[in-house]
């Protein structure tokens, strides 16, 4: 199915109720899923997919950075949005947002989180994999490019 | 009857919230400033005696940041965050809660009351270090981005294996294009994967989609990633796509001491984005001495059967192989992975493909060219062409000389260069 999806997965209801107007507003199909495996099996599928993981940095036995990179492997046209539920210090935030983009995150997110900003972030990455896709082939000649200028 | 008044207007509130520690103020229906506690004052540095009575507007600076939105005046609640006074972006910040006072009919809002509190900077917040563990994840996800993902049996991919491996033993800039869904990502991946950089994270960014804010509170804001060293290699989906301020200060982010490396992905090439004004052009100048064209999935079809093997497990039945083969792929890698996860798993049959594939086969279709055969004129005009502005360009723009490189008369040269309208004014002989 190539309806595009947001496949969300959070410890409680906040990140849904900020998502459901514009989810709603474009026509998306918003998944929840408090599971990780889930959540991956979910947005591993071939559709356009914004996959949100709201992650506790501090909770090393939760590993999301493996659940991020396990969903990277498996579909990595999944645009994955990381929205952490701690607050880190100025100088601990980029090297988690770095290790996160590295295991295949396109935006980490930190609080605080105001609804514009995640409806931007989701919008702006659901036109990416959402967007038109097919090559924009125009009919062009190229004739042995190159090869004439090398000999005059 | 006792005239003793009732509780209610016994009750003192108003020295209940001045003694109280929690900010507190309060607008009229009017939208004055009619209360505000000494713990107000105390948090945002003002003086209620100096504001009691004052209307709040937008352009009156000093109450703005306490100005209830308008959806408060509408009647519902609202927690917001502002920067304070003084601070563009804060910190600190005001976390005000309003709450309006409805009236009977729920309609007139009679005031609002807000709550006002100071979030400072987070520097108390306990550090939370990256962990071991995060490591092991990111080599484990590195180890998947070998050059044995670009390379094949064709020749094409044989080509893009080896630029790819000259890009990686070094750290300068890399310009990748390429049609889309071809694996520009996983080429600029790869490069940084086996680069001298690969300690470092690779940082992928889809400059067409996510509002520039967004990409520049990121990079650039409080905590973000410009700030420190971890950056091993930035890569940019379609550059051309950002405002041109953000574009030069990402170049100069990347040309900084501790900056990253950049490798840009696009459809076209950084000088004809430069060309068009889509692009400040360092792009072009500074940082694409490598450039690299992924081929279309269309160019490479000697290598569906390894990229099928690779992908499902078993043997594909050569039926769909032949059937994959024979197909143009507008959509390249995705339209495949699309078609391959039909087998979900298991071995590649025929059935498993979409009918547009299938019918290929029973009509016994070869790839079908994907681009219009162009008529004899064209080629020889767009030929002639080409040769003429390369012999204009080498001779400086001498016309005899150019003629004399071509091959012929001078005369014939001008009326071919007046013809194909090239140069816009015809030059002159007199150069010569």
């Amino acid at each position: 199915m190539k309806h595009p999806h947001v496949v969300l997965c959070a410890f409680d209801d906040w990140l849904a109720a900020q998502l459901r107007e514009i989810v709603a507003e474009r026509r998306w199909v918003l998944r929840e899923f408090r599971q990780p495996a889930a959540w991956v099996d979910a947005a591993a599928r071939r559709q356009p997919c914004v996959a949100i993981l709201q992650a506790d940095f501090t909770d090393a036995a939760a590993n999301p950075l493996g659940v991020v990179a396990d969903l990277h492997a498996r579909n990595a046209d999944a645009a994955v949005v990381v929205v952490s539920d701690v607050k880190l210090n100025d100088d601990d935030r980029p090297p988690w947002a770095a290790a996160a983009a590295d295991v295949g995150a396109r935006v980490v997110l930190f609080p605080p989180l105001t609804r514009p900003v995640l409806e931007d972030a989701v919008s702006g990455l659901m036109g990416v994999v959402a967007g038109d896709t097919a090559p924009r082939s125009e009919p062009t000649i190229d004739l042995a490019a190159g090869a004439f200028e090398d000999r005059v | 009857m006792s005239d003793a008044p009732s509780p209610r207007t016994r009750f003192a509130w108003r020295s209940f919230f001045d003694r109280s520690e929690s900010a507190v103020f309060v607008f009229g229906g009017d939208r004055r400033l009619r209360y505000a506690n000494p713990a107000w004052e105390r948090a945002t540095g003002l003086s209620f005696a100096k504001f009691r009575g004052t209307k709040v507007a937008a352009n009156r600076r000093s109450l703005s940041p306490i100005a209830p939105s308008p959806e408060v005046w509408a009647g519902s609640e609202a927690r917001v965050r502002r920067a304070a006074p003084d601070s563009t972006t804060g910190p600190p910040w005001w976390d005000i809660t309003f709450v309006p006072l409805l009236g009977v009919d729920e309609r007139q809002v009679l005031g609002v009351i807000g709550l006002l509190t100071v979030v400072g900077p987070s520097r108390t917040l306990p550090r939370v270090k990256v962990p071991a563990a995060v490591a092991a994840v990111r080599a484990n996800h590195a180890a998947r981005y070998t050059f044995d993902l670009l390379a094949g049996p064709s020749q094409v991919s044989e080509r893009l294996a080896s630029q790819a491996r000259a890009a990686a033993a070094c750290e300068v800039s890399v310009w990748i294009h390429g049609e889309p869904g071809t694996g520009k990502e996983t080429a600029a991946r790869v490069i940084h994967h086996n680069s001298p950089r690969r300690e470092r994270a690779f940082v992928g960014l889809p400059c067409g989609g996510l509002q520039p804010y967004i990409l520049e509170g990121m990079l650039f804001g409080k905590g973000g990633l410009a700030g420190t060293p971890v950056v091993g290699t930035l890569y940019l989906n379609r550059p051309e796509e950002l405002p041109r301020p953000l574009q030069a200060r990402i170049l100069g982010w990347c040309e900084s001491a501790f900056g990253p490396r950049l490798i840009c992905g696009s459809t076209t090439t950084a000088e004809e984005l430069v060309n068009s004004g889509r692009l400040v052009p360092a792009f072009f100048t500074r940082h694409a001495p490598i450039e690299i064209r992924v081929p279309a999935l269309r160019e490479r079809l000697d290598d569906l059967p390894l990229i099928v093997s690779r992908l499902l497990p078993g043997a594909a039945e050569p039926e769909a192989i032949a059937a994959l083969r024979g197909y143009h792929w507008p959509g390249n890698w995705r339209e495949l992975l699309d078609v391959l996860a039909a087998a979900d798993g298991q071995p590649l049959r025929k059935d498993h493909l979409p009918r547009v594939i299938r019918e290929r086969l029973l009509v016994g279709h070869t790839p079908a060219p994907a681009k219009p055969t162009p008529k004899l004129d064209e080629v020889l005009e767009s030929v002639e062409r080409r040769m003429i502005a390369a012999a204009l360009a080498k001779s400086g723009g001498r016309l005899a000389e150019a003629a004399e490189v071509l091959g012929v008369w001078r005369a014939r040269l001008s009326r071919r260069i007046t013809a194909l309208r090239l140069g816009g004014e015809p030059p002159s002989g007199d150069e010569t």
